[in-house]
């Protein structure tokens, strides 16, 4: 029980780092809908990395760099570009599953190193994850930084005539949301499932982003939401714990999506349309053009 | 920027012609085929023979020309579904999981008439081969109408919703066709039960009947934008989706039109692939691989500009870089995966590329600036 | 281009001087006859987006040939009103009858082949497309019409036609039909857009801001074009922040205030301080309907 329990926690470390990076990006009026291709690449590069040189400590730190840098490049054809910010989440989705199945295929396989030492049973970044919630939400809603960063995301033009520059928060929130995407991918590859397989990730980059719809743009009800997540993700693989053999494996595999899709409609009920609406960024996805 | 005597600016386009389009599309598509030359260099090939290969067995080798074709029209199927929804501003990504019920419903047909048991039937293939056509767009339009219904009625984000369901869909196709699933191989080798040669597609100098399902589907569908009021609806809510509600355009019934228009084709790429092409006639083990490549619907869509003409020729295209990356990744000894790391690659220039659609490089000559600057007489 | 000394230029001659002719600056309330009544709206309660009550229980009627304007500060219930009743607003009570019958649940469809028209106050976002050609934008009014949409076919050229004979009728300055509507000027968009919905003859137009950020030349052109709509019988549902404008131009003036008439007073009757007061929630003694 402990086991199942201690998974599940650990894949929700994963969606937490994924979708909180999503919240930070978003809550400066950027959308990447292609989480998921940073996550592929972190994952990939980070096992590759962290198996050829035997250093963990090196294949997250990459897995950190190259979401940073997928985060920047989102950036740049985004804010400085001004294009549509769901084509170039698209391309970079397509561009993380084109290019890490040609690059990973030769690393196909398991990790074969020894696993990360643990604390209290759990990874170490369950913990760290956790504490990056909290500071992120006390940054965004108790800091002038957290100010800066909603000001820019409701009404950019205001938020510049106030002296905020806009280009640069917008930077410097996809950069760090796109660290901790790639973090997560690692995290995935190094820990949670060691083992690699060409888009092994499942769609953990989708649920991320319904994650952070789900969340309402608030990262403790976040965390909330990944807990919970991780939970069906481990017992969709693991349904002989609730219900012992009713339905083949396969419909198991499809009960988290499902709840995701329910999720969402939980949220599109008018109950909660309108409080969800005020909490969305108004200047999501749309690009500010200075005047 | 200057170079020379010239100064190089960046200017916003007022308009842009279908010709300007076309040449930033093949521009495009020429950058990319050079960027994935990398992928070559890396593995010690000589890019100029690697295409070479690519494009000699994709549309000169008996063996390699009549695969190509046969992707060919998967695309061209797969693009029209990611069109339709394009034109109306939505994205449908769902393409893999409508193509995968697709083939669930032409089979279902088939087991409905006892052919897994007598591996044939008594009725004639002229009426099981449309009852499998219809099945399979059907089964399209089943997932298509949630991701629609969800977007029209509720606002909900399609991408998610179409991605997600793709998820699903994947895993019921795993259940439906391994381990002792209904449409299972009694065989077993994960993998469904065989189309009996009765009911496989008829086929023309060689090239299954669904090319020209295709085909069709493209002509009516640019007509359908051209001329049709359904069309005007749909590009006018794709457009400005506020403007055409205030016109009493449907932007419930819009969503949920264009995702079942869209599901039905994508349907029918799913019977095109497992129940057309000569060799398959089954949902093979390795289905998700036709649904990863069903992603390539949306790489030809944007390139095509959603036009769903422009999106034959780019179909062909792809179709021969996917069936030639494939045949030069085994003929080099190159690792798996060569013709995803492509779809990569050209998206990613696609999306750079959009740029160009809305900004153009002009020249002038900097002895001219001052010129352009002065103030146009004025007549008082 | 003339200069005027300071001391001889009033308001009057400078327009004149901007725009090259004599400015009617208070326009002749036209005497029209009064017909039957074309809207009934009775006890209409609607939400605005953040829930709150935008109109509370307002009741009126426009007749054929009446000008009925709405004053008031933005934000006070008039664009929810223009919203309902173009079928663009759920009502949450009350009803909406026009010439006689129950729209208060119609589509924005149906009002329109009903003739209802609906000048917008957001003329970018909301009244054009800005990427369709001026003939696709003035399809927007017609594409559900019997005559232009046969068997499910749009006849493009009748309304290329169309697009062309009213683009001159209305001073549309464009190079071509096919010119893209983000390419006009704001004065020749709301051109288009009054070309488009008044060539519909509507027996009810709904006109939001028509004149607002709109050049003096052209918001005399549009004022003229209400005017000659309420000669041909339409009723205006006419909603501005100029006062002075809803006082020239207008039968029956309703103050609003958070989402209630402070009255209905006789455009004759009608003084800028009253209707002032009224807009800022003072109810001005003898002003009740």
């Amino acid at each position: 029980m402990w086991e199942f329990i201690a998974r599940s926690l650990e894949a929700s470390t994963i969606f937490t780092f994924a979708a909180l990076g999503e919240l930070i990006n978003q809550r400066s009026g950027v959308l990447n809908v292609g989480i998921e291709g940073v996550m592929l690449f972190g994952a990939t590069l980070g096992f590759i990395t962290a198996q050829s040189t035997g250093s963990y400590l090196l294949g997250f730190l990459v897995g950190v760099a190259i979401g940073g840098l997928l985060g920047f490049l989102h950036g740049f054809f985004s804010v400085t570009l001004g294009a549509d910010q769901v084509v170039v989440g698209m391309g970079i989705w397509i561009l993380g599953f084109g290019l890490t199945t040609y690059i990973g295929n030769p690393y196909t396989g398991p990790l074969g190193m020894e696993r990360i030492p643990t604390i209290l049973g759990l990874s170490p970044f369950f913990y760290v994850g956790i504490a990056l919630v909290v500071v992120s939400w006390f940054v965004l809603s108790k800091t002038s930084l957290g100010l800066r960063i909603r000001s820019v995301g409701e009404d950019p033009s205001v938020a510049e005539v106030s002296g905020i520059d806009v280009t640069k928060t917008r930077y410097l929130c996809v950069t760090i949301g796109g660290m901790l995407m790639g973090l997560s991918g690692a995290i995935y590859s190094l820990f949670y499932n060691p083992v690699w397989n060409y888009n092994f990730l499942m769609g953990w980059g989708f649920i991320a982003l319904a994650l952070v719809f789900f969340s309402m743009w608030n990262p403790l009800i976040l965390l909330g939401g990944s807990l919970l997540f991780g939970t069906l993700w481990q017992l969709s693989l693991n349904p002989q714990l609730v219900l012992p053999g009713v339905l083949s494996r396969y419909i198991w595999r499809t009960v988290p999506f499902v709840i995701t899709i329910g999720v969402l409609l939980i949220i599109s009920t008018k109950w909660l349309r309108i409080r969800w609406g005020a909490a969305k960024p108004e200047a999501l996805a749309m690009p500010y053009i200075k005047e | 920027m200057r170079i020379g005597s010239y100064e190089l600016k960046l200017e916003k386009r007022l308009t842009l012609t279908g010709w300007e389009a076309a040449i930033i599309s093949i521009l495009a598509i020429i950058f990319a085929l050079a960027l994935f030359s990398f992928i070559f260099i890396l593995a010690e090939i000589n890019p100029l023979f690697a295409y070479q290969e690519i494009f000699s067995y994709a549309f000169a080798n008996p063996y390699g020309l009549p695969l190509t074709i046969n992707r060919f029209i998967f695309l061209l199927l797969c693009t029209s579904a990611f069109i339709i929804p394009f034109r109306a501003g939505l994205w449908n990504i769902g393409m893999p999981g409508q193509l995968y019920f697709g083939a669930l419903g032409a089979f279902a047909v088939l087991f409905a008439f006892g052919v897994k048991e007598f591996h044939t039937s008594d009725l004639s293939p002229e009426i099981l081969i449309p009852l499998m056509l219809i099945a399979a767009a059907l089964g399209g339009v089943g997932l298509g109408a949630i991701a629609g219904f969800l977007k029209g009625k509720f606002n909900i984000n399609e991408i998610v919703v179409t991605m997600i369901i793709n998820f699903i869909a994947f895993w019921l196709v795993a259940h439906m066709i391994k381990e002792g699933g209904p449409f299972m191989n009694p065989g077993g080798r994960g993998e469904s039960f065989e189309l009996p040669p009765s009911v496989y597609a008829p086929l023309i100098m060689g090239i299954p009947f669904t090319i020209f399902l295709a085909l069709g589907i493209a002509v009516l569908l640019f007509f359908l934008f051209a001329k049709t009021k359904i069309g005007y609806q749909i590009k006018a809510h794709g457009h400005n989706p506020a403007a055409a509600r205030y016109a009493g355009i449907s932007t419930f019934k819009i969503p949920l039109l264009v995702f079942i228009m869209g599901g039905a084709v994508a349907g029918l790429a799913g019977y095109h692939y497992f129940a057309a092409v000569p060799g398959v006639y089954k949902i093979s083990r390795n289905y998700g691989y036709f649904g990863d490549l069903a992603f390539y619907g949306i790489i030809c869509g944007l390139i095509s500009q959603g036009n769903p003409l422009a999106a034959i020729p780019v179909a062909l295209l792809f179709g021969g870089l996917s069936i030639g990356g494939r045949f030069v990744q085994g003929k080099l000894n190159m690792g798996f995966g060569v013709d995803y790391a492509l779809l990569g690659v050209l998206m990613i220039t696609l999306v750079a590329f959009q740029f160009f659609y809305r900004y153009k490089i002009a020249w002038t000559k900097t002895g001219d600036l001052l010129e352009s600057r002065r103030r146009p007489l004025s007549n008082g | 281009m003339a200069c005027l000394e300071t001391g001889f230029a009033t308001e009057k001659s400078l327009a004149e001087k901007m725009v090259g002719r004599e400015v009617i600056f208070r326009i002749e309330r036209t005497r029209v006859e009064k017909g039957k009544p074309i809207l009934q709206v009775e006890n209409l309660s609607v939400l605005s987006d953040q829930g709150f009550l935008a109109l509370d229980g307002v009741s009126f009627s426009i007749r054929e040939g009446e000008i009925f304007g709405i004053a008031g500060i933005s934000g006070n219930g008039q664009h929810e009103l223009a919203e309902v009743l173009a079928g663009l607003r759920k009502a949450e009570g009350g009803q909406v009858i026009l010439a006689g019958k129950d729209i208060t649940h119609s589509s924005s469809l149906e009002r329109w082949q009903m003739g209802v028209g609906h000048i917008p106050c957001e003329r970018i976002e909301v009244g054009s497309i800005g990427d369709f050609s001026l003939v696709e934008n003035i399809m927007m009014n017609f594409y559900f019409d019997g005559n232009v949409s046969r068997r499910g076919i749009l006849d493009y050229g009748k309304i290329r036609k169309l697009t062309e004979e009213i683009v001159s009728e209305y001073g549309v300055a464009a190079p071509s039909p096919d010119t893209k509507a983000k390419n006009l000027s704001g004065g020749n968009l709301q051109r288009l857009i009054l070309a488009r919905v008044l060539s519909r003859r509507p027996r009810l137009l709904i006109a939001n801001l028509p004149t607002q950020g709109l050049d003096v030349g052209a918001t005399e052109f549009v004022r003229n074009k209400l005017m000659e709509a309420k000669k041909e019988k339409a009723g205006i549902l006419l909603i501005s922040e100029d006062l002075d404008e809803i006082l020239s131009l207008s039968d029956w003036v309703a103050p609003i205030y958070e989402g209630e008439f402070m009255g209905i007073i006789p455009g004759g009757e009608a003084r800028r301080e009253s209707v002032g007061a009224m807009m800022a929630g003072l109810r001005v003694k003898g002003s009740e309907t």
